[in-house]
């Protein structure tokens, strides 16, 4: 509930509208409360008393309410549509500046999807609270109220009775809805379920078929298809029997009035009293059916209330996120990189657990050429993602040409290091578009010289730059999308050069091709390439063997093969294929 | 069997995608869905037929809720009556009483038709539901790899969930409410007719405009909507690649850009969505307005007819005559909510019969006879995914019974496709398979499929313990050979070091595990089928070293006595198979032993020539 309130600080912004849409709703309201009183004095003032005048004057009256009531109403929707979706706007703004300015310790903690129903189907949910839950809220209050002091100002017992009537069915209708949400959470749980199962099948339908079992997998979706039906019956029933029944209410209202009302007045005629009209008792009636249906609606909208506050929370939830890397207070902004990277005293760990870079000590000089060697979990990736701050290490310093990393702006530093991680993401959109990500204003001679090294230009060829490579690049094969990476992080001239084993789907020759122009053509470059084939990495100026976080060694090809352990133990199973 | 592919899942394009993408947002009424049906009788007609031996319930359903509507047409006109006759004219509280009785008797028996006509459909569309999920599933288990090759798993899943709840919408209570409104509008007009043709007229006159507004509403807002669709379709699809790519992003150093770019399309899609609500906005205030005049003439004009002709006309009349033109206009907004709620199911319903009526490529002859091993033989094989794009050309061999091949060749050049044909996973475009003599196509696909080991390049698990994932393919493996397998496999020691041994449950894709593990597991799954006939599909690559050296030996004793595949770059059993085929532009270029295709000196010489070269100096270290 807190979070929901904490969503009005959202909508301050949105104050003189939102306020104007409950003055211009209250309006609304009343002026259709007003209707049901014209028409009684028309019948009263009117018809019982013969005279026309009165009569013409409650039709225009009713005319007159119709139109600025529904005017009202029209203003006060527009108003409250405007909130909602400006509040939208902004909470996605929100949100989204915030993710952005994660940083990869906070992405460990949150899964892609996760964020992505939060900035889509939360905020989508809150925004449906302000445009139908508060407004029906309001409408429903007013009208509850308003129609009450109409009533009672009408006649006393009739309104006593309706107004025990109405708590009745507002009672009974968040009742109903309180006792449907868990029954409700049931049925989403047996869906999800189903749709789970679905989808496993869908995506490992190629083991099902070489595994032959589908009948197997048909009885499992069948059981959860089962289980769900059951679910889904069991709520039918329910509301087969529940929402006949608020209907019945209203009618039962009405039923009620005509009695009560109807009573009175045959006693009045008898005695020869004068009292309840039947002006009176129309009015009643239209009451009623006024009245009734707001009742039902408000149950339903209190159910709301919690979707909404759930909503609300994941969304603060992210809000209240602390990027775990913050930018310094007097940045100092990198202006021209040699490339000098010193580790002095580097460990780092993701959380619990042991630390997956233990003491570093390391200096690479500018344009140096560094392959980086070692077994699954060794530290490789950890020890370069510390390079351009996408963590920050436990314990020690890291310099960039002789500065603390800390001090620098940390995105103007990673505008100068170009880091292509192990799984590629690129954007849809042409090929060109994507090569240039970090660098559009580079031009045509810049994306060709990228993808020249990248060995990206045959296929590029093929498809032309344009052409649209889909959603994340699925138009491409998995070799393609890791050349075009490379070719995006070369196309932004980069002064340090990271590559985290990015060549693996490529085959052999163009494999070689690759490292070779990398190791080639990029004078003056500090490149670092991580990768698990020694031939990747074989023409290094200086190799590092990493194991269990650890450097065990540095050296050349040559040096390592005589006096490294591990580094002859990688060698000799990779090259058993030659004898 | 003839190898021609008929109306098939290769002859079709491909589906389409649906506006908007897969992720969409709560349901409700401001969520109108602006597609609909290309076919709509069509669907409408195939979706009937899923009531089959229901539709005697939904013909009672149907007669139930007419009973429901004439009792609710006839109340307002009893209480008019009453008012009429008791408290204008003759006040006897007697019979005043009795009609009130009898009013309430009438909305009790409303009440029970409607329950009644309810708890009748509940069962009715849960049951269609329920059996369109299964066909349509089970029919997917039919289908061939070739399928899912050309249909994305996000659309398959799309008509699966969004397609069959847009249908469960459609027939849980939109049917039944189109045809209450239907009722309700004739009835009472029927009930009007016959009480005051003056008074109808009045109520009448208003039709015409309020249809003809309802029209003008209704196209801008399926105009409106139609934008607002695509536009929260961009900022879907936007929010999904800037979150999955928010680490390019980030090391890019693109923040700030890519905040701008955000900015812009959540702006137009709130725009759009102002737009959209407003028009949808407009229904409800303009009916209102509508009915007002509708009663500021009744109280007008009719309150005149009351005082000049008091015999016809009075207030019990009225009464009647506000209360339908009230009822009047619900059921005439609804039916334009339930048209376009159907509208959608019927397109759903039309997607997902597109599934269904996918033939399967790959079928069993009608005299299919069991799998026996014996020699394999490939001749003239001809295949492509995509027409024009042959991958396999001619190709020809024979793998005698027990036999290791191992196939070699550049990535793309069809080693996977080989295997994939073998296992009936595609069938051959020209030329045939035989084992034992037999074209695989005149097998049953249950034996053959049950005599292959298949080990994928990227296995796959499913979202359960690891035991449950090695006894896939062998549900009757006792746990002592399931354990002897894993000891096999070498799998053993980093199940035991698992959180909870074989009862670990590994997430979605076995992602909690690593590659190498996962091969590994793979491989003790492939164990415990005992197979006749082993395929190893790149099993080690992207796999570090040492877990490597355990995969190899793994591996070699998996193939004992087997028929075997092997598809890989450097694996040592290589050197060890009897034979290697090397497959280049489509063709099998070269095949021998090792020794002999060293000795060749041809294009699998060179390969190895090149890597050679990159390692000599590790080759003396180690020699």
């Amino acid at each position: 509930m807190t979070n929901l309130f904490r969503l009005f600080a959202y909508l301050r912004k949105f104050a003189s509208f939102m306020s104007f849409a409950l003055i211009f709703l209250a309006i609304s309201v009343v002026l259709n409360l007003t209707q049901p009183k014209l028409i009684e004095w028309a019948i009263d003032s009117g018809i019982t008393a013969g005279i026309v005048r009165n009569l013409v004057v409650g039709g225009v009256g009713i005319f007159l309410l119709g139109i600025v009531g529904n005017l009202a109403n029209l203003v006060s929707g527009y108003l409250f549509i405007r909130s909602g979706q400006g509040m939208a706007h902004e909470l996605r703004g929100s949100m989204f500046r915030k993710v952005v300015s994660f940083s990869f310790i906070n992405f460990d903690k949150w899964r892609t999807g996760e964020l992505m129903v939060r900035l889509n189907s939360d905020v989508n949910t809150v925004r449906m609270f302000v445009r139908m839950g508060l407004f029906m809220i309001a409408q429903s209050v007013v009208m509850i109220i308003g129609s009450v002091i109409f009533m009672f100002h009408t006649d006393v017992r009739l309104a006593s009775i309706m107004a025990l009537l109405m708590g009745g069915t507002l009672a009974f209708s968040i009742t109903i809805v309180s006792f449907l949400r868990p029954l409700f959470l049931k049925m989403r749980a047996k869906l999800d379920d189903l749709n789970n199962t679905l989808q496993e099948n869908l995506a490992g339908a190629k083991v099902v078929r070489a595994f032959n079992r589908q009948s197997f997998e048909k009885e499992k979706f069948e059981l959860k298809n089962r289980g769900f039906y059951m679910m889904a019956v069991k709520i039918g029933y329910f509301f087969s029997i529940v929402l006949p029944f608020m209907l019945f209410i209203g009618n039962f209202a009405i039923t009620l009035i005509l009695w009560v009302g109807g009573t009175e007045i045959i006693q009045n005629y008898h005695a020869g009293t004068t009292g309840f009209t039947l002006g009176q008792l129309i009015a009643f009636n239209n009451y009623a059916m006024m009245a009734i249906f707001p009742l039902i609606m408000l149950g339903m909208v209190l159910n709301f209330i919690s979707m909404a506050s759930a909503s609300a929370e994941r969304i603060f939830q992210v809000l209240k996120e602390k990027p775990g890397i913050s930018m310094p207070e007097n940045p100092v902004l990198p202006e021209k990189i040699r490339g000098k990277i010193e580790f002095d005293g580097i460990s780092f760990g993701y959380g619990e657990g042991e630390d997956a870079v233990q003491d570093v000590n390391l200096t690479i000089a500018p344009g140096e050429k560094i392959g980086i060697i070692g077994g699954t979990g060794s530290g490789k990736s950890s020890l370069a993602s510390l390079i351009p701050r996408l963590y920050d290490p436990r314990k020690g310093i890291i310099r960039i040409d002789g500065v603390d990393i800390r001090e620098y702006n940390p995105i103007e530093l990673r505008k100068k290091i170009g880091i292509v991680l192990q799984d590629p993401i690129l954007f849809s959109g042409g090929i060109r578009q994507n090569i240039l990500y970090g660098n559009p204003e580079g031009g045509e001679s810049v994306a060709e010289w990228a993808a020249g090294i990248a060995q990206a230009m045959p296929f590029i060829d093929e498809k032309g730059w344009d052409s649209s490579i889909g959603e994340r690049g699925t138009h491409l094969s998995g070799g393609q999308r890791q050349r075009v990476a490379i070719a995006r992080a070369l196309a932004s001239k980069p002064a340090i050069l990271i590559l985290d084993d990015v060549t693996s789907s490529l085959d052999l020759e163009t494999e070689r091709n690759v490292t070779k122009g990398i190791y080639e053509k990029l004078d003056g470059m500090t490149v670092l390439i991580i990768s698990q084939k020694i031939q990747t990495i074989k023409m290094s100026d200086r190799i590092i063997v990493m194991d269990k976080g650890r450097i065990s060694g540095i050296g050349t090809h040559d040096t390592l093969i005589q006096d490294n352990e591990i580094y002859r133990k990688i060698a000799e199973t990779q090259d058993e294929f030659i004898h | 069997m003839s190898s021609g592919k008929t109306e098939s899942e290769q002859s079709r394009p491909p589906m389409k995608r649906r506006p908007g993408g897969p992720v969409r947002g709560p349901r409700g009424p401001h969520n109108v869905t602006v597609e609909s049906a290309r076919d709509f009788r069509g669907a409408l007609k195939r979706l009937l037929a899923y009531f089959g031996t229901q539709k005697i319930f939904l013909a009672i359903s149907g007669f139930i809720v007419l009973i429901g509507v004439i009792l609710g047409v006839i109340g307002p006109a009893v209480l008019g009556n009453a008012i009429t006759n008791y408290l204008e004219r003759d006040f006897n509280l007697t019979l005043f009483m009795r009609q009130v009785f009898i009013l309430l008797a009438i909305y009790v028996s409303a009440w029970i038709a409607e329950v009644g006509s309810r708890v009748m459909l509940v069962k009715v569309s849960n049951n269609i539901i329920f059996n369109l999920r299964r066909n349509a599933f089970n029919h997917i288990q039919t289908l061939s790899m070739t399928y899912f090759d050309k249909e994305d798993v996000g659309e398959i899943m799309s008509r699966l969930t969004n397609d069959i709840e847009a249908i469960e919408g459609a027939v849980s209570n939109s049917f039944n409410e189109a045809l209450r409104g239907v009722f309700s509008i004739i009835g009472i007009l029927f009930a009007m007719v016959m009480l005051n043709i003056r008074l109808l007229l009045i109520v009448i006159a208003t039709v015409p405009i309020m249809v003809i507004i309802a029209a003008i509403i209704g196209m801008k807002v399926r105009a409106a909507f139609r934008i607002n669709q695509q536009k929260v379709g961009d900022l879907s699809t936007r929010i999904q690649e800037s979150v999955t790519g928010v680490k390019v992003i980030k090391t890019y150093g693109r923040e700030q850009e890519e905040i701008v770019g955000f900015e812009r399309v959540s702006e137009e899609a709130r725009d759009a969505g102002i737009r959209a609500e407003f028009v949808a906005h407009l229904f409800s205030p303009v009916m209102q307005f509508v009915s007002s005049c509708i009663l500021a003439m009744l109280v007008g004009i009719g309150g005149f007819l009351v005082l000049r002709n008091s015999a016809v006309f009075s207030v019990g009349l009225l009464t009647t005559f506000i209360m339908y033109s009230r009822n009047f206009i619900v059921p005439l907004q609804q039916i334009t909510g339930v048209y376009n709620i159907i509208q959608s199911g019927l397109a759903g319903a039309e997607r997902v019969f597109e599934i269904m009526d996918t033939r399967p490529v790959v079928i069993e002859g009608p005299n299919a006879i069991p799998f026996r091993q014996g020699d394999i033989t490939f001749s003239d094989v001809h295949f492509a995914y995509e027409k024009d794009k042959p991958v396999l050309k001619g190709i020809t061999f024979t793998v005698p019974l027990g036999h290791v091949t191992a196939i070699v060749g550049p990535t793309g050049a069809g080693k996977t496709t080989l295997i994939n044909l073998l296992g009936r996973f595609y069938d051959v475009d020209k030329g045939s398979i035989r084992i034992n003599g037999t074209d695989i196509r005149d097998m049953s696909i249950n034996t053959l499929r049950s005599s292959l080991g298949v080990v994928l390049q990227e296995p796959f698990f499913f979202a359960t313990t690891v035991r449950e994932n090695l006894l896939y393919g062998n549900q009757d493996a006792t746990e002592g050979q399931m354990f002897e397998a894993a000891k096999l496999a070498n799998a053993s020691h980093f199940i035991s070091r698992l959180p909870k041994g074989y009862d670990t449950f590994l997430t979605e894709r076995g992602q909690n595990i690593s590659q190498g593990e996962r091969q590994l597991l793979a491989i003790t799954r492939a164990i415990l089928r005992n197979p006749s006939i082993l395929i190893l599909d790149e099993a080690t690559s992207n796999v570090d070293s040492l877990i490597e050296m355990q995969i190899q030996e793994a591996v070699l004793k998996l193939m004992k006595g087997r028929t075997s595949f092997i598809i890989a770059h450097r694996l040592s059993t290589i050197k060890n198979a009897d034979r290697i085929l090397v497959i280049h532009n489509h063709h099998i270029i070269e095949e021998g032993t090792y020794s002999e295709l060293i000795e060749k000196n041809g294009f699998y010489a060179n390969l190895q020539a090149m890597q050679q070269s990159q390692v000599n100096i590790t080759e003396d270290m180690v020699s």
